[in-house]
């Protein structure tokens, strides 16, 4: 998906919205993406099987995470919030469409939502999905969130209840290997959609080391008009890229996903507490 | 008629050539203060006097230079002390209506004020800088991560615990629900129903067990998530500490020697910890109805010190009049500020007043302004009572309205006060408030006259020297300043005293110097000083000439020649506008067969006042005492004053009335050409009166209007001569014989010169010679009685048995 230039080229968007009310804002995101790119959007509802049968279960009852009381569920119910919100799903993009001036559509699809998700995604460029649980369950990394980064093809954009903040951080990470210079260009783009910082991470050994890679990175990142802040680091793990977000206000962090286990992604996810864009 | 005055003793001069001097420029300024002895005394011994009580009451008239003289009087003791202490109000953060009262040294008191609202300036940056910094970020944002871990970690648990059993925790639009799995998939209705029924229970059983856990869980969230926000304040707290301390702890040092401004430091501290939100809101944009409320602003005004009397830059304790000492401009005011409807007030809004501003030092009051305004008068009194100033609104006071309002700590109150004002409020104060002479103690009593000697007139010159210079004008020569002091003279009423009215000589040294400038001259002579004197009195005569003009044109009739019996021009003087002329009078008495009475016409009619009446009623006592001892006083006289319509009171006309009594008993005709004033005793001894200038230049106007025919004169108690200054013109008059002043100690002097005949002295047996006055009112009298005895008889004999 690379274009001659080292530039990923992202022409088409699939933004994966759900029955959570915060996926509007997850779909505002995603237009405004969409038009910072010049990128159709392509909105996606999935109608949950699992849900379906759940609510045609005879035992089985909802319990309301804020106030813990327990729902009655049945089938023709959840039929009729599922339709509902996939009814209002596109109203919104429809008129966020319009707003922004960008080819958007909806499509509505009953099944599973990893299946139906990771089947939509197999013909765009880019796909875009809300990060956590519910916003207030405390779950950092969502089920359906976790799978499609381990099993998407193309790169996962997987956003905060707080989207993309305006005027935050992008943080990347650069080794100098050519495959970095992908990671490195498209934090450059989406810090300058959000007027935000870059902040690159250098890992290195020696300082020789860190001297040079920041050379290169430098003259990778020639266009002026961006603030760069470069990080010298010895060995990053999760939980140091955990305080270096915290501390410089980032709002999205850019991950190449090279040979890391799945197990390992899921806590990198876990622990950043902003937005991620997977790279492939 | 060689009993008349000579022209010398009509009016004492002022010898030019007894002035030391050319002209005023050459005298030095006079530092002592003169003729005031007792009031100098008295005021020197209440400055001096530190107990309270004694404070002062300046008595004297106005004009006399009472304020100038204390003014000069306090320069000194005032300038020897140190100044006393600035006042501050400042936030009583445990009980905001009841503000604290710092007071500081001289000049800390700004200096507090400026520490405390840059402290507060710059708490305004650190304190939003220390909640930016990185530290504190991380340290936030782990707290809250560190929540979201708790939560995720208790729901794994749930749903590993579920799957163990091929139950999955799904979410749902609204929360969660458990659902019996396969493959990852949940298991459909129609496969559930196909299950063996023990075990779709067991399954049923399960979720159930899993639901209660969830519920558990969920129920925990609310703790969790509250002691997490403990955390965070706690941190706050610790961040907003290290932001403060070193601030206040920097000013804490500064003030280590006031405690009482350590104590408010501190305080201070403690609420700008626990409103650190206050201070990191300030980027925040206000509500547009916030800020119509100035809600936010005043957020920070409980910071502010309000500094309510600063001494910075004085030497001395205060010396203040206050001109306009209303209830609020003595004791402050409480200012309000409207705010949506309301009226509102803090501490920064308590105003000093002049007890304020005097305390520690000395105020001046004028007692007819302190004592006309609403409350002012009873606020004095109970500052100076408790000593202690309390701010209190008048509206409060009166329970008028009942807004918003402070009680603020009362400031010790340490002064001295001293009251000017005239005589009789003084007396009516004693008199009528109890508790004025013991607030009150000092009298200090202005005399109006001083004694008129050469050192005196010299001492006189000076004074004029030295308020010549103080107000730039002309100098004086010696003979201006001898025409001065004689008018000065004559204004005291007495030829051995000289004025002490400051006021009056001052107005005469502006006029005489404005007719020196208009005409050009180098120093002021006594010309100028009589055209200031007589366009005075020109000013103020309209009254007087109008009524010259009605005896000129004989439509009140006052003769002043020939001889009429029972018919004498009395004189009286009418004070209008700080300004007296005399004015003749016809005074006359008639008489017929009676009981004894004299009837006094004025007095029948409500005209006449009690003292005239009284002067009158002697008249009856005189009569009976001197002509009919042993006969019944068988004469019915009236008396009148012709052509008077307004009220007459004193009794400087009762001679003239009983020389128109005698005259009119005796037959003998009165000299028109003289008028008579003197009030008269039951011993016929004539006393002393007022205004006797005025009284004899009255009637000299009326003989000049018509040509003096060198007959004319006034007769005057000689107790009076003492008190003549008479008109140049008048004494011109004198000297050339053409107007006479006759000293009478008696009626019986008096008579003989109204009548040229003699009084005549009684023989061993009380009968006067026949041919005298005294005979022949005698002998009238005794013809009365004899009728009168007659006509007893005969309507008795007429009486029926």
């Amino acid at each position: 998906m690379n274009d001659r230039n080292g530039v990923l080229a992202i022409r088409r968007i699939l933004v994966a919205v759900d029955a959570a009310p915060d996926s509007v804002a997850v779909l505002e995101t995603a237009a405004v993406i969409a038009a910072g790119l010049n990128a159709e959007l392509r909105g996606i509802f999935v109608e949950d099987i699992n849900l379906l049968r759940l609510a045609g279960l005879p035992f089985t009852r909802e319990l309301a995470w804020s106030s813990a009381t327990e729902l009655h569920l049945d089938y023709q119910r959840m039929e009729r919030v599922l339709r509902g919100r996939g009814a209002h799903a596109r109203q919104a993009i429809v008129s966020v469409s319009s707003q922004l001036k960008l080819h958007g559509s909806l499509q509505v699809v009953r099944g599973h939502v990893v299946q139906e998700l990771l089947q939509a995604a197999a013909n765009v460029d880019l796909i875009i999905l809300g990060k956590g649980g519910r916003a207030a369950s405390g779950i950092r990394i969502g089920s359906v969130a976790l799978r499609i980064a381990q099993e998407a093809a193309c790169p996962v954009l997987l956003l905060t209840e707080r989207g993309l903040p305006h005027q935050q951080a992008v943080m990347t990470t650069f080794t100098g290997q050519t495959r970095d210079e992908l990671s490195l260009s498209m934090a450059s783009r989406l810090a300058r959609l959000v007027h935000g910082g870059l902040l690159v991470v250098i890992p290195a050994a020696t300082q020789d080391e860190y001297v040079r890679r920041q050379q290169q990175a430098h003259d990778l990142l020639r266009e002026g008009s961006l603030s760069i802040t470069y990080q010298s680091v010895k060995t990053p793990d999760a939980r140091f890229y955990q305080r270096l977000a915290m501390a410089e206000r980032v709002g999205l962090a850019v991950l190449d996903l090279k040979e890391e286990n799945d197990e390992e992604l899921q806590n990198r996810l876990a622990v950043l507490p902003c937005s991620v864009l997977l790279l492939r | 008629m060689d009993q008349a005055l000579k022209p010398e003793q009509l009016y004492r001069r002022c010898d030019p050539e007894q002035l030391r001097f050319d002209t005023t420029a050459e005298l030095p300024d006079l530092t002592e203060i003169i003729g005031q002895e007792r009031a100098l005394e008295a005021l020197r011994f209440g400055i001096n006097m530190a107990n309270s009580g004694y404070n002062i009451y300046a008595l004297g008239p106005p004009g006399i230079g009472k304020h100038t003289l204390i003014t000069q009087l306090l320069a000194e003791p005032a300038q020897r002390k140190h100044p006393p202490c600035d006042w501050c109000y400042v936030n009583n953060f445990d009980d905001p209506r009841r503000p604290h009262a710092l007071s500081l040294p001289p000049g800390r008191g700004r200096t507090l004020r400026d520490d405390v609202a840059r402290l507060i300036e710059d708490l305004k940056t650190a304190i939003p800088a220390a909640f930016e910094t990185d530290e504190y970020r991380a340290r936030a944002q782990e707290l809250d991560e560190e929540f979201k871990e708790r939560q995720e970690k208790s729901i794994n648990e749930l749903q590993n615990q579920a799957r163990e059993h091929n139950i999955d925790l799904i979410r749902t639009p609204a929360g969660f629900a458990f659902a019996p799995t396969h493959d990852g998939e949940v298991v459909s209705p129609e496969e559930f129903e196909r299950l063996p029924k023990k075990e779709q229970e067991a399954i049923s059983e399960r979720v159930a067990k899993l639901q209660e856990k969830l519920r558990a869980v969920i129920r925990q969230v609310p703790q969790w998530r509250q002691e997490s926000r403990e955390k965070l304040r706690a941190l706050n707290r610790e961040v907003a500490i290290s932001a403060a301390e070193h601030p206040i702890h920097a000013l804490r040092e500064k003030y280590a020697d006031l405690p009482q401004v350590v104590a408010y430091l501190e305080a201070t501290q403690e609420d700008i910890i626990g409103n650190i939100d206050d201070f990191r809101q300030r980027e925040e944009p206000q509500s547009p109805l916030l800020a119509l409320t100035g809600e936010h602003a005043t957020s920070f005004r409980r910071y502010e010190v309000n500094l309510l009397v600063e001494r910075a830059d004085e030497t001395g304790v205060p010396v203040l009049y206050e001109d306009n000492p209303t209830y609020q401009n003595l004791v402050g005011r409480l200012e309000h500020v409207a705010m949506m409807g309301a009226l509102l007030t803090d501490f920064t809004l308590i105003k000093a007043g002049a007890l304020h501003r005097a305390n520690g030092g000395y105020l001046l009051l004028d007692a007819h302004k302190v004592l006309t305004q609403p409350f002012a008068w009873e606020a004095l009194k109970r500052a100076l009572r408790s000593r202690e100033l309390h701010v209190e609104s008048a509206e409060r006071l009166l329970s008028l309205v009942s807004t918003v309002s402070l009680e603020p700590e009362p400031i010790p109150l340490d002064i001295k006060v001293v009251i000017l004002g005239d005589r009789v409020l003084y007396y009516l104060l004693c008199e009528y408030d109890p508790e004025f002479a013991e607030l009150f103690k000092v009298a200090a009593d202005f005399e109006e006259t001083l004694e008129r000697t050469p050192e005196s007139q010299q001492h006189y010159a000076q004074l004029i020297a030295t308020m010549g210079r103080k107000n730039q004008l002309t100098p004086f020569n010696r003979h201006a300043v001898a025409r001065i002091i004689e008018q000065s003279s004559r204004s005291s009423g007495d030829i051995t005293k000289l004025s002490t009215h400051l006021r009056g000589i001052a107005d005469l040294l502006h006029e005489s110097d404005y007719f020196a400038r208009n005409a050009k001259a180098k120093v002021v002579d006594a010309l100028h000083v009589q055209q200031a004197i007589d366009a005075q009195e020109r000013r103020s005569d309209r009254i007087k000439e109008r009524m010259r003009e009605a005896i000129q044109r004989g439509t009140v009739l006052i003769s002043t020649d020939g001889a009429v019996a029972g018919q004498v021009n009395g004189l009286s003087v009418i004070e209008l506008g700080g300004y007296a002329f005399g004015i003749p009078h016809r005074i006359t008495a008639r008489v017929r067969l009676g009981e004894g009475e004299v009837i006094d016409i004025e007095r029948e009619v409500e005209l006449g006042g009690p003292v005239h009446s009284k002067g009158v009623l002697i008249l009856s006592g005189y009569l009976g005492a001197h002509y009919a001892a042993d006969l019944p006083l068988s004469v019915s006289a009236t008396l009148v004053f012709e052509q008077s319509y307004g009220q007459v009171e004193g009794d400087s006309a009762s001679s003239a009335e009983l020389y128109a009594l005698l005259s009119a008993l005796s037959g003998a005709p009165v000299k028109q050409s003289l008028a008579v004033t003197g009030s008269v005793n039951q011993q016929g001894e004539v006393q002393a009166i007022g205004s006797v200038n005025e009284k004899i230049e009255g009637f000299f106007d009326v003989c000049k209007l018509r040509g003096l025919s060198g007959e004319q004169g006034v007769l005057i108690p000689a107790a009076n001569v003492q008190n003549l200054m008479l008109r140049r013109d008048l004494v011109e008059a004198a000297t050339q014989g053409l107007f006479h002043i006759y000293p009478v100690t008696t009626i019986d002097q008096g008579i003989a010169l109204l009548t040229g005949i003699p009084a005549g002295e009684p023989d061993a047996d009380g009968e006067y010679p026949e041919d005298s006055i005294n005979g022949q009112v005698q002998a009238r009298l005794k013809v009365m009685a004899q009728l009168r005895q007659a006509y007893a008889e005969h309507s008795k004999d007429k009486e029926p048995l």
